[in-house]
C-alpha cells in the first residue's frame, strides 16, 4: 500500500488545532506521511504531495495561490482551512480549484474525514 | 439548434414565474417543479440539460430543509446543477460544490437569489454549453463576467491576449481529459453492475421454473420476486449507464471546440510576423463571441 504525502501549509508550532489534528493522525494513521511548511516554496512542479492543506490565515494571496497549486500539482487535492469561513469565500475558493474547505475548530472530526478518505483511496 | 431545456425548482410560485421569464428571454425552454417529488420525477427522465435547485423546496423557513441539496446528491453526476438559495451558508457551499476524493461535486455552481436574475443567467451561460472552457477563459483573463471580457482584451497587448487564450485552451484540455477518465470509470463500474444482476437475475428466474417443476410453489414465488427486484436495479444501473456515456458525450464535444480552436492559433504561428499576432486576436475575439454571445 502507497504512503500518501501530505503537506500543511501553516505555523503549526504556534497553533494547537494543528498540533491536536497532527498528533491525532500520527497516532493513528502509519499510512499517511505529514510533511509541515510556513509557505508553499516546496509546492513546485514535484507533484510529490497526494493533498496540500492551506491555511487562509498563514497566506497573503489565497487567490492567486490555489490556482498555482493546482496548475504545478494538478493531480494533488487541495483543502483550504478557515476559522471563519464565509460562503462567498468558500464558493470562491471551490471556484479556483481546491476540493474543500474545512473549519477550525475544537471539532477536528472534519480534519480526520478527509486523512480517512485519503487513506481509504490508497486501500482501494 | 433546439433551446437547452432547463429544470428550475423552487417552492414559491411567484419567485419561480419572475425567474422562469428571465430564463425563457435568454432563450431557454423552462419545465417548473414546485416540490422535490415533482423535480426528482423531471430528474429522472434526464431530459433536461440543466437544473436550477433550490435548496429549501419544502419550507422556506426551515434551515433544516435540504431537499434541494438532497435532489442534487442524487442527480448532480448525472445533469449539471446550480444551487440557488436564498439562505447561503458555507456548509451549503461546501456540500453543494466540495469535491470528494474521486474529484466529484453534487454541484456545479452555487448562486443566492440576492445575487439576482443576471447572475443567474451567467450562471446558467456559463455551465449549459463548453462550461469548462468559459470558467477557464474568464480565469485567465482575471474577469468576472462575458462583459468584462471584451474590455479586458481591449487593455492588452495582442501577444498578451492570445497568450491569455492558449493558456485557459490548456487548462481545460487538463482539466476534461481528467473528467472524462473519472466518467468513463464510472460509467464502465455501471454496466458491470448491470450485467452482474441482470444475469443473478437470469439465474433465481432458472432456479424459480425448477422450484415450479418440483411443486415448491412458495418458493418459487419467493424466488420470482427476487428475480424482479434483481432486473429491476439491473435496469437502474443500465440507464445510470447511459447518463453517464451522455457526459462523457458532451465532454467529447468540448474537448473538439478546445482542438479546433488551438488548429486554429497555430495556424496562424505559420504567418509572417506582422500578420500572426494580429489573425490570433481576430481568432481570438470570433471564437469568444460564438462561445458568451
Amino acid at each position: 500500500m502507497k504512503i500518501k504525502n501530505v503537506l500543511i501549509v501553516s505555523d503549526v508550532e504556534n497553533q494547537h488545532y494543528w498540533k491536536a489534528s497532527i498528533n491525532k493522525i500520527k497516532n493513528k494513521n502509519s499510512l499517511v506521511n505529514i510533511i509541515i511548511a510556513n509557505d508553499i516554496s516546496k509546492l513546485k512542479k514535484n507533484n510529490l504531495y497526494d493533498m496540500v492543506m492551506v491555511d487562509i490565515s498563514n497566506i497573503e494571496d489565497l487567490y492567486r495561490l490555489i490556482p498555482e497549486i493546482h496548475h504545478e500539482n494538478p493531480m494533488s487535492r487541495i483543502l483550504v482551512v478557515s476559522s471563519t469561513p464565509t460562503w462567498k469565500q468558500t464558493r470562491e475558493i471551490i471556484r479556483l480549484g481546491a476540493a474543500t474547505l474545512i473549519r477550525k475548530s475544537s471539532n477536528l472530526d472534519e480534519f480526520i474525514n478527509e486523512i480517512d478518505a485519503l487513506k481509504i483511496d490508497t486501500i482501494k | 439548434m433546439s433551446a437547452k431545456i432547463i429544470l428550475l425548482a423552487d417552492n414559491l410560485p411567484d419567485f419561480l414565474d419572475e425567474r422562469k421569464e428571465f430564463l425563457e428571454e435568454a432563450g431557454y425552454t423552462v419545465i417548473t417543479a414546485q416540490n422535490p417529488v415533482d423535480a426528482e420525477k423531471i430528474l429522472e427522465r434526464g431530459l433536461v440539460d440543466l437544473a436550477i435547485l433550490d435548496i429549501r423546496l419544502v419550507d422556506d423557513d426551515d434551515p433544516e430543509d435540504t431537499s434541494g441539496l438532497e435532489l442534487a446528491k442524487k442527480f448532480g453526476q448525472d445533469i449539471p446543477l446550480i444551487m440557488l438559495t436564498g439562505y447561503p451558508t458555507w456548509e451549503s457551499v461546501k456540500t453543494a460544490l466540495g469535491k470528494d476524493i474521486t474529484g466529484l461535486s453534487p454541484a456545479v455552481d452555487f448562486i443566492s437569489k440576492q445575487e439576482g436574475p443576471n447572475l443567474m443567467i451567467q450562471a446558467v451561460n456559463l455551465t449549459i454549453e463548453n462550461p469548462k472552457l468559459k470558467k477557464n477563459m474568464l480565469y485567465e483573463f482575471q474577469v468576472e463576467t462575458s462583459l468584462d471580457l471584451y474590455d479586458a482584451m481591449d487593455k492588452k497587448e495582442p501577444t498578451e491576449t492570445s497568450d491569455n487564450f492558449q493558456r485557459s485552451l490548456e487548462r481545460t484540455e487538463r482539466e476534461l481529459l481528467q473528467h472524462r477518465k473519472e466518467i468513463t470509470q464510472q460509467s464502465e463500474k455501471y454496466q458491470k453492475i448491470a450485467i452482474w444482476m441482470g444475469l443473478a437475475g437470469i439465474g433465481v428466474i432458472a432456479f424459480g421454473a425448477i422450484l415450479v417443476l418440483v411443486n415448491i410453489t412458495s418458493l418459487a414465488v419467493l424466488s420470482g420476486i427476487a428475480s424482479i427486484v434483481s432486473e429491476s436495479i439491473s435496469v437502474l444501473f443500465i440507464v445510470r449507464a447511459v447518463q453517464a456515456s451522455k457526459l462523457v458525450d458532451k465532454n467529447y464535444d468540448e474537448l473538439q471546440e478546445i482542438y479546433k480552436a488551438s488548429h486554429l492559433i497555430s495556424i496562424c504561428d505559420t504567418m509572417e510576423k506582422s500578420k500572426k499576432e494580429e489573425s490570433k486576436v481576430l481568432i481570438v475575439e470570433k471564437l469568444l463571441a460564438k462561445w458568451f454571445g
